[in-house]
């Protein structure tokens, strides 16, 4: 959560501790102002690909 | 801040270079329609923000195209500059407009690319209140509404964040990985088939869980599989069994198949690695190591000397005799030989380079004889499910033809094409391995080295060649020879009768990755709630933003322009409806009452004219709420539509905004309702100019009085002859006596020399030269201008107040002496 508005800043932080899902929270962590989908889309495409890479 | 001055130059209605002077409070611009006062709020808007509301927000931005630039103006480029002010400080903005409509900035004097305070103005509300926007966030639907409010209230960042949540829930699968989408695909394709058999209903209504582990799924299917055909076997024996049921069933009918043998990570950068050990060959450093064996070759008849010449120096040893006739040898004999000859032992390091270079390109060429082999072998390996295909075209013909030509004439076309690719590979491999022995016998042997490496360069080249264009053939295939490879062993399995055997297979081979693909599933699917959280937040936060103080504030101004006679029937406040489930809505309604009664909107039920009083306190709220850089604030024609009653209510809100620190410019077409609104705020005594022409030069922007002087002398009289007059109402007499004088030198000077001037920008010692230059005699002259310098000390020295009484009533005699040069 970096080079956000002040006030971004302060929500997402607020939003990111409602959230319970630890999923949900990568994904609003990964989120920047600049590119808020692309940075949303990249994280969950992140955490479904580990999945697929886990060894098991 | 707020504005001292503006400055504008062939910009929309303005050609002609204009100046206008604000007043720190307030400021009043009255013209008929079409007379150019919006081009004045337009001229700041497009300075702050490099476009106009109205631009921003045409439908077709086409239409608006050069509306910027005046169209009479033709003498450079147009420019808006204000002059803004704060305690602190005092700073100029100015901005050029481009010939593509860009803004070129000057903070004063030096050229940016963003005002300083942009930020801060991305968070604040635009300081316009303009007629064209004051219904449009009231009556836009409730949903756009929530956007309109997010952006007034400064929690834009918020929406824009709501806006990217919801479209990455709405459609997550668009931009998964490649492995994840194949993977889903698979599982999917999977669950389908399964579906389609009903002895194995209970599997299928498994797979369909929201969640499934291997391990679970692994014993459900041992446990149908040991039920159906293996009997009671180990947990560890039930898919070879299977396997081998399927296996002997299909055999029976088609023994070939269509799979690609993939190659694993090792294999691949093995594969990767011999085939660059081969175009190594025929790399410039390869090249030059053969040009380099070349070149010393003509050395070799120096290193003979050296080696004899080495062994002279051997033998001679420490002693000065010859040592092949023991001839006692002379110092100068024995300072040529070491002089001349001595040079020879530097040489002797070549015979060493000659050999490491040999050993270098033989070693070469050795690794990549062994490369070329064994990549034609891998190759072969490969392929050979194809390359074995062939005698059995038929077969699968008989097979697939009928109920799949599209994939029976793939397979077919592919395996061809792979036949005889891989038959061109060997023949080229063959040239390579005879290239390679050809130089290296020429490398040993130091003849023809250059011809043998260009020779074997090029037959390297066509290797790689082949070998490319066999892996454009798998790579463009690899899918569907995938799919035809499923449909065929389906295929086989139904006509073999063992197609229920062939799905467990698949099911048992693959429960980590259906376990993977539902956890995958899960992930996605739970991307509704993630929404709904954001969704809910992002509400909570609008709600509080608008449905306490700020509700309070709008409605506050609301009260102030609320008349007695109005019926009962009123906005009553913002708030987010609710759901069925009690979460809250994405939208922002306006409550209503009618004579205390809830009405379903205000939108519906409020007057035409209420609508636009809400409006506009909606936006002088989120003015006063919000931190902005800038106090001023530019209201263009808020009254209209409305009745007397209103209008004058409304003078109690801008005195209201002004007593709440901003400075209020106000823009109307209605002279008679500015004059009262300058009679409302005598006391401020800010500035007013009216718009008397429009030509094509721009508009004729004249300054007025703000009360004439007659209406001033009247109330100077009314003060001084109060019974309850005191020294306040002599210092206000005072005061009042000033702006007179002032306000009549104008006017004589203006009739005098036909020169206007501003009352509100002169000063005391401007007025004796004023009125001497318009010709009035001296001795009236001196008496104003003494008058002046009186009235200014009574200002600060509470002595003077006892007699000022007396003072102004001579000063009234001096202005109506005065005011007589003013008449025709």
């Amino acid at each position: 959560m970096t080079d956000l508005p002040d006030n971004s800043a302060e929500f997402l932080k607020e939003l990111e501790t409602i959230l319970t899902d630890p999923i949900h929270k990568r994904i609003i962590h990964a989120y920047s102002t600049n590119e808020p989908l692309q940075t949303m889309e990249a994280e969950l495409a992140r955490v479904v690909q580990e999945i697929v890479n886990r060894e098991d | 801040m707020k504005i001292k001055s503006l400055s504008v130059q062939g910009f929309r209605g303005f050609n002609a270079h204009k100046t206008i002077e604000f007043h720190p409070l307030l400021t009043l611009i009255s013209g008929r329609n079409s007379y150019g006062k919006t081009s004045i709020s337009e001229c700041l808007e497009w300075l702050i923000y490099g476009e106009t509301s109205k631009v921003r927000q045409a439908d077709s931005t086409e239409e608006y195209k050069g509306s910027y630039r005046n169209r009479h103006f033709d003498s450079g480029l147009p420019f808006v500059e204000i002059k803004l002010f704060s305690i602190e400080e005092e700073i100029e903005l100015q901005a050029d407009l481009n010939v593509d409509e860009t803004q070129s900035k000057r903070y004063n004097g030096t050229v940016i690319n963003d005002w300083p305070f942009a930020k801060q103005l991305s968070l604040a509300p635009p300081p316009f209140i303009l007629q064209h926007s004051l219904k449009e966030l009231i009556l836009a639907p409730p949903s756009r509404r929530f956007e309109g409010f997010a952006k007034l209230l400064g929690l834009e960042s918020l929406e824009h964040m709501l806006s990217a949540v919801i479209q990455l829930c709405t459609k997550p699968d668009n931009r998964l990985p490649r492995d994840v989408i194949e993977l889903r695909t698979k599982i999917n394709s999977l669950k389908q088939r399964a579906a389609t058999f009903p002895a194995l209903a209970s599997i299928s209504k498994n797979l369909k869980q929201k969640k499934i582990s291997s391990a679970t799924l692994t014993k459900i299917l041992n446990e149908e599989v040991k039920k159906r055909y293996t009997g009671a076997v180990a947990d560890e024996s039930v898919l070879p069994r299977l396997l081998a049921i399927r296996d002997e069933a299909i055999s029976k009918i088609f023994s070939g198949t269509v799979v690609i043998q993939e190659l694993d990570d090792a294999e691949k950068m093995k594969n990767s690695q011999e085939r660059a050990s081969l175009i190594k060959l025929v790399s410039r450093e390869s090249l030059e190591k053969a040009g380099k064996l070349s070149a010393k070759k003509i050395t070799e008849g120096l290193l003979a000397k050296v080696e004899f010449f080495e062994l002279g120096i051997k033998i001679l040893g420490d002693s000065k005799d010859c040592p092949f006739c023991g001839r006692q040898l002379d110092e100068k004999s024995l300072g040529h030989i070491e002089n001349e000859h001595g040079a020879l032992l530097a040489q002797a390091g070549l015979k060493d380079e000659i050999k490491e270079l040999k050993d270098q390109i033989s070693n070469d060429l050795s690794l990549a004889k062994s490369a070329a082999e064994t990549i034609c072998k891998r190759y072969e390996r490969v392929l050979s499910n194809f390359t074995n295909l062939r005698p059995l075209i038929d077969k699968l013909k008989e097979i697939l033809d009928h109920k799949y030509p599209d994939h029976f004439k793939l397979i077919d076309a592919i395996s061809m094409g792979l036949d005889q690719e891989i038959e061109r590979l060997k023949e080229v491999k063959g040239n390579v391995l005879s290239e390679i022995t050809e130089a290296s016998d020429s490398v040993e042997s130091q003849t023809n080295e250059m011809a043998a490496f260009k020779s074997l360069g090029e037959t390297v080249l066509e290797y790689e060649q082949v070998l490319k264009k066999l892996d454009g053939i798998l790579n463009s295939n690899k899918e569907k020879l995938s799919e035809a490879d499923k449909i065929l062993k389906h295929e086989l399995e139904a006509r073999a009768g063992v197609d229920e055997v062939g799905l467990l297979i698949e099911l048992l081979e693959n429960t980590v990755k259906i376990e993977k693909a539902s956890e995958i599933e899960e992930v996605l699917a739970n991307l509704k709630t993630f929404r709904k959280e954001v969704e809910q937040f992002t509400i909570q936060k609008m709600v509080d933003a608008i449905s306490t103080e700020f509700s309070t504030e709008v409605m506050n101004l609301y009260e102030q322009i609320r008349t007695t006679g109005d019926p009962d029937v009123h906005f009553a406040g913002f708030d987010a409806p609710k759901n069925q489930d009690g979460s809250l809505k994405k939208r922002v309604q306006i409550k209503a009452t009618s004579y205390g009664e809830e009405l379903h909107s205000a939108v519906s039920s409020l007057s035409e004219s209420k609508l636009n009083a809400l409006g506009l306190c909606l936006s002088l709220a989120t003015n006063l709420k919000m931190d902005s850089p800038f106090e001023f604030l530019v209201i263009d024609d808020p009254i209209q539509s409305w009745d007397v009653e209103h209008e004058e209510a409304f003078i109690d809100v801008i005195q209201s905004l002004i007593e709440k620190g901003r400075q209020v410019i106000l823009l109307s077409h209605n002279e008679t309702w500015l004059r009262k609104v300058r009679k409302g705020c005598r006391d401020i005594n800010g500035s007013y100019y009216e718009i008397t022409n429009y030509t094509k030069e721009g508009p004729d922007i004249v300054p007025q009085n703000w009360v004439e002087w007659k209406q001033r002398l009247d109330t100077v009289d009314a003060l001084i002859k109060s019974t309850h007059s005191n020294q306040i109402f002599v210092q206000l007499a005072e005061q009042e006596m000033r702006q007179v004088l002032v306000q009549l030198t104008c006017e004589v000077y203006k009739k005098k020399t036909s020169k206007s001037k501003n009352p509100n920008n002169v000063g005391e010692k401007e007025i004796n030269k004023m009125l001497t230059e318009s010709g009035i005699p001296s001795n009236l002259v001196n008496n104003i201008s003494q008058a002046f310098v009186t009235i200014d000390d009574a200002h600060h020295t509470s002595d003077h107040y006892v007699t000022g009484r007396e003072k102004v009533k001579r000063y009234h005699s001096l202005a109506h002496e005065l005011a007589k040069y003013t008449e025709n």
